[in-house]
């Protein structure tokens, strides 16, 4: 059992190893963590081949800026972090702020919840993914990584209400799009 | 809470939701990794570079340094040897009359004085001593005087010759009372002078000199068979009057009749080489023509068993009258210390004068700037005529007053500069300087206009790239300087562009300087630096985010090689014999302009000015 611990490094000899410049040591925390980042990078981006530049680009910078993590939190959310930090500027980068409104006002339509069960992971991704940029953003930093509106307005220059309206416009629409795609399955079943 | 659950069904499912990761995603990402390092590699190596030019030049300078004070030290030995030879001539022209000292001598104190010159020679010491027998009782007073140029060694070793031969002298001189006298000890050769001083000093204070601690003091003086000189200073016997004898190693040998009941003080002061080679022996007042051979030099042998043997120190007195009186003044006003303040003489020694000093200097800099890119942005075009109109067809409102905004409210960041230089002084005014040189500019843009490039430009119904990043008006030169207004504006919020221009440079100076108190100099210098831009960045802030881009994601649009006026001018304070602290104002031309030529770019030089402030070490 020892063993096979000894192949595992920790975070603090993985960072070690990675600050020495050592190519085996970056590997080995790439395929740590890269799995769980290309996820995130999949919600964050309209295609695959964005997810991947995206996480290209994260990883990068973990790399670049791993001698100023101070253990403060665990590895892992720190460079969760960076990649959803990474996604944002990419998003800044692209986008056109002057089509964000306030007054965005969106009516909460109570429909009975589809078995939400019933999706797998792969398919709310879709989901999520086939959202509009602003509100996939939102509702990735809002209702995936924790974050409060306050948090989301100031990540993207948003005000807290253009936040919490783009929100709940992104909330309507996957729920849409599930009430759509639970009718097909019920109708395919029946 | 069904929207709670509707959400949290997300996140559950999501939150740590891992994808699948391809082999080829790894080689992409270690593959910028290495080009990374490797850039960093470049960029270390280029530090490590300059830093080694830097250490070579300042390595060069305090050599070249080393090998010049060298000379002039091995200039300065050459002229005392040469002094020490003309004496020994001297003395072998007196021996005759030396042998006609009378027998009147009834005591004699021997004073020992050594002087070391030519400080800092490793393995070598020249060494000046003076012994002098006085009379107090009696009339005659004998010295003895020798300049060496050997290692003491050897001083020690000729000075048992002569204690030998001076056995009968010092017999006399134990007998008799001597006045206070003091040995000055020489602080730059604390082994010989102190051994002269505790030899010799016991026996003054006990008014009686044993010969063979007379001997012992002489010897342990440095005196030279080949190179003392002895002479008798006749002063009326039994009043204790006592002859002063000063010696030097360039002023030779120099003798005062004293008075009744006049204590002269006899000092040997340590001197500097250059000292030496200011004053040889031969035109010093009374050591060529005025100083007769006899007194001039003799071994210390020869004289003490004369004196002796004769008892008669007639012949020396007259000779020591030949003296000029004033001459001998004149270098005990020179050099001669208080002999109740032997530490004082130790204080002076280090005030060596400042033809030691060598010609070249070190200067570390500092300046903090305020930089002025002086560049502009127009689409109506600096250039040809036709391209402006070009321009200026699809001109649009945001887009003029975006280069409004670039060309009025660009100011400068926070710009610095350092350098390191090695200065060569030409004459007393004039220095030659150069080394090699850091500046970092900064400017600063408040903005509110992004613009965005559109594909096809020149065509009608064009549509915005979404490829191409929303960009400050500068950038939209550098990026498509063909088609600079080919973009369409964006109004956005307020961000700041910095732009940040390092340069590594080698500087070539000619600066004049002048005092105008004994630690205070005003300085002004004109030259030119050949700069070389290194790196660059645009950074653009907005809303605490930040996004930068690197002068070679532009294009490297900027000169590489700029060629800079400087011009700087202060006042600088000496804090000792070789450091200085100055202050003062710098000011930078730069003779091109900081961008490669545009038509849209204005022909504006870049120029900054500010505050510089340093050390300097003089060697």
């Amino acid at each position: 059992m020892n063993l096979f611990r000894k192949n595992i490094p920790d975070d603090a000899a993985l960072i070690k190893g990675c600050l020495a410049g050592k190519q085996q040591q970056q590997q080995l925390l790439y395929e740590r963590f890269a799995p769980e980042m290309k996820g995130v990078c999949l919600r964050y981006a309209q295609t695959s081949f964005e997810a991947e530049d995206l996480m290209h680009d994260g990883f990068v910078k973990v790399f670049r800026h791993l001698h100023t993590f101070k253990f403060e939190c665990p590895l892992g959310a720190w460079v969760r972090k960076i990649m959803v930090n990474t996604a944002l500027s990419e998003y800044r980068r692209k986008s056109r702020q002057a089509e964000f409104t306030e007054l965005e006002v969106v009516m909460n339509v109570a429909e009975p919840d589809p078995e939400m069960g019933s999706f797998a992971a792969e398919e709310l991704m879709e989901l999520v993914r086939s959202l509009p940029d602003k509100y996939r953003l939102v509702f990735n930093l809002f209702a995936i990584e924790g974050y409060t509106h306050k948090e989301v307005a100031e990540m993207l220059g948003i005000t807290e209400v253009t936040s919490r309206s783009q929100f709940m416009r992104a909330r309507q629409m996957l729920r849409e799009m599930v009430n759509e795609e639970y009718k097909i399955r019920y109708e395919k079943i029946s | 809470m069904e929207e709670h659950a509707f959400q949290e069904a997300f996140r559950r499912k999501l939150h740590n939701y891992k994808a699948p990761v391809g082999p080829q995603e790894w080689n992409r990402l270690a593959a910028s990794l290495n080009a990374e390092a490797q850039a960093g590699r470049r960029s270390a190596t280029g530090w490590l570079v300059a830093a080694c030019l830097s250490l070579l030049l300042v390595a060069g300078g305090v050599w070249t340094a080393l090998q010049f004070s060298e000379n002039k030290t091995g200039l300065a030995l050459k002229t005392v040897s040469e002094s020490a030879e003309k004496v020994r001539v001297a003395s072998n022209n007196s021996g005759t009359q030396q042998q006609t000292t009378g027998p009147e001598t009834k005591s004699a104190v021997a004073e020992n004085q050594a002087t070391p010159s030519g400080k800092g020679i490793a393995g070598k010491v020249t060494e000046t001593a003076t012994v002098t027998i006085k009379a107090t009782t009696g009339k005659a007073l004998a010295l003895n005087q020798a300049t060496e140029n050997q290692p003491v060694d050897n001083a020690l070793q000729n000075g048992s010759l002569s204690s030998a031969k001076t056995g009968a002298a010092k017999n006399l001189a134990s007998r008799n009372a001597l006045n206070t006298t003091k040995t000055i000890p020489a602080a730059a050769l604390p082994s010989v002078a102190g051994s002269a001083s505790a030899l010799s000093e016991p026996a003054l204070s006990q008014n009686e000199m044993p010969a063979a601690e007379a001997g012992i003091a002489a010897r342990t003086a440095g005196t030279s068979p080949e190179t003392s000189a002895a002479t008798f200073a006749p002063e009326n016997a039994g009043n204790g009057s006592v002859a002063a004898v000063k010696s030097t190693a360039p002023a030779g040998l120099a003798r005062t009749p004293k008075k009744e009941g006049r204590i002269a003080k006899w000092t040997a002061t340590p001197e500097t080489p250059q000292m030496a080679v200011a004053a040889p022996v031969t035109d010093q007042p009374g050591s060529g023509n005025d100083l007769p051979p006899a007194a001039a030099a003799e071994t210390s042998e020869n004289a003490a068993a004369e004196m002796v043997a004769n008892q008669d120190s007639k012949t020396v007195a007259e000779t020591a009258q030949k003296l000029p009186a004033d001459s001998t003044q004149s270098l005990l006003t020179q050099n001669a210390l208080p002999e109740s303040d032997p530490e004082a003489a130790a204080k002076k020694e280090p005030e060596t004068p400042e033809t030691n000093a060598s010609r070249w200097q070190v200067a570390v800099n500092y300046s903090a700037l305020k930089f002025d890119p002086n560049m502009a942005v127009s689409s109506y075009g600096f250039a040809p005529k036709t391209t402006a109109i070009q321009a200026q067809s699809s001109k649009t409102a945001y887009r003029f007053e975006a280069e409004r905004e670039f060309s009025e409210e660009t100011r400068s960041a926070y710009s610095w500069e350092t350098d390191v230089k090695a200065g060569y002084e030409l004459n007393a005014h004039f220095r030659l300087q150069t080394g090699l040189a850091f500046s970092s500019y900064a400017t600063q843009t408040p903005t509110k206009y992004y613009l965005r490039e559109i594909s096809n430009p020149g065509f009608v119904g064009t549509v915005l790239d979404e490829s191409l990043a929303p960009m400050p008006v500068l950038q939209t030169v550098f990026q498509n300087p063909d088609f600079p207004n080919s973009v369409e504006e964006i109004e956005m919020e307020a961000a700041n562009v910095t732009y940040h221009y390092n340069y590594l440079g080698v500087p070539l100076e000619v600066q004049y300087r002048t005092s105008f108190s004994s630690r205070w100099n005003i300085f002004a210098a004109a030259g030119a630096t050949i700069n070389r831009l290194i790196s660059g960045s645009q950074r653009v802030e907005r809303n605490g985010q930040e996004a930068k881009t690197t002068l070679a994601d532009l294009g490297s649009p900027f000169r590489k090689w700029q060629i800079v006026l400087n011009t700087d001018a202060g006042i600088s304070y000496r804090l000792n014999q070789n450091l200085q602290l100055t202050a003062g104002l710098e000011g930078n031309y730069f003779l091109k302009t900081l961008a490669e030529p545009n038509p849209y770019l204005g022909p504006g030089k870049a120029r900054s000015f500010g505050l510089q402030t340093g050390l300097a070490w003089q060697f």
